[in-house]
């Protein structure tokens, strides 16, 4: 009797001592798991068009944490501050719901979007080179040497002081050969 | 402005480094990452603060890249402002 019970005793103290350490070495194991658990789900409830970049900022905060704890720590607050991105962005939140892959309408949809904005932009720089450059437009004001036609692709004009003439002119920014040009016109 | 803000803004503004890690703010202003991000987030958007990545490629670092936060012009001149408005309260809260 006195044998077993040394014996149980003995299994006892041997487990007592290995199982703290087998518990702490078990739970350092799982914690980048976890930790990638945590920041996944967080990430995956954030505004779509923030994801990519929470998931890389938020890995780093983690792997700059000290301590398996801190770490689970900081992780357990990310659901927050998801939850605070999506009810500050109320039409990024419409968009979760709907995340998959696209639908063949929705890609072709978009494609004719890019295109029409593409032409009008066109569109619009060929009425303003032609309006503002009129037929001298070889002359002056001085040639976009990037466009194919030679042409400035001014959408706008501001009231700058003119490099070629003294005092202010009109000038448009080149969107090809991104500087200001003058325009020619003079503030009345 | 909230108090949060405030830490927020006033870590980066004093901080001797032009630009902080969204880990050193939370260190210095002791703000969980469910209050830090949005806030930093919103700052952003309102041009206060300007963000950038790290420079490197994550494989090359070993580690993900960490996104660097500074104040901008605009975000400097607020948060001076903020702090202008309240020294009168604070004084008036110290000296009754």
């Amino acid at each position: 009797m006195g044998l077993i019970g040394l014996a149980v005793f003995a299994v006892l103290a041997l487990l007592a001592a290995c199982l703290p350490r087998l518990l702490t070495d078990e739970f350092k194991a799982w914690v980048p798991w976890l930790v990638e658990k945590m920041i996944s789900r967080a990430v995956n409830r954030a505004p779509p068009h923030y994801r990519q970049r929470l998931a890389e900022e938020w890995r780093s905060h983690a792997n700059e944490t000290p301590g398996s704890l801190g770490k689970l720590w900081f992780c357990s607050w990310l659901p927050w501050a998801s939850g605070t991105l999506i009810r500050e962005a109320p039409h990024a939140a419409a968009e979760v719901d709907n995340l998959g892959e696209p639908t063949e309408e929705e890609i072709l949809a978009s494609i004719r979007r890019v295109i029409a904005e593409a032409e009008e932009t066109e569109r619009l720089g060929q009425e303003s080179a032609a309006t503002w450059m009129g037929a001298d437009a070889g002359a002056w004001p001085p040639v976009c040497n990037l466009s194919t036609d030679g042409r400035h692709r001014v959408l706008g004009v501001a009231l700058h002081f003119s490099t070629v003439y003294g005092g202010k002119t009109f000038q448009g920014y080149c969107e090809i050969c991104r500087k200001w040009v003058d325009t020619g016109d003079y503030p009345d | 402005m909230s108090s949060q803000t405030l830490k927020v803004l006033g870590a980066l503004c004093s901080s001797p480094r032009d630009e902080l890690s969204g880990a050193d703010i939370a260190r210095l202003t002791n703000l969980h990452s469910g209050t830090l991000y949005p806030i930093l987030l919103r700052l952003e958007r309102a041009e206060w603060l300007r963000s950038r990545w790290e420079s490197g490629d994550p494989s090359e670092l070993g580690r993900p890249r960490r996104r660097f936060y500074r104040v901008t012009a605009l975000g400097a001149k607020r948060t001076r402002e903020a702090l202008r408005e309240l020294r009168p309260i604070f004084r008036r809260f110290v000296w009754g």
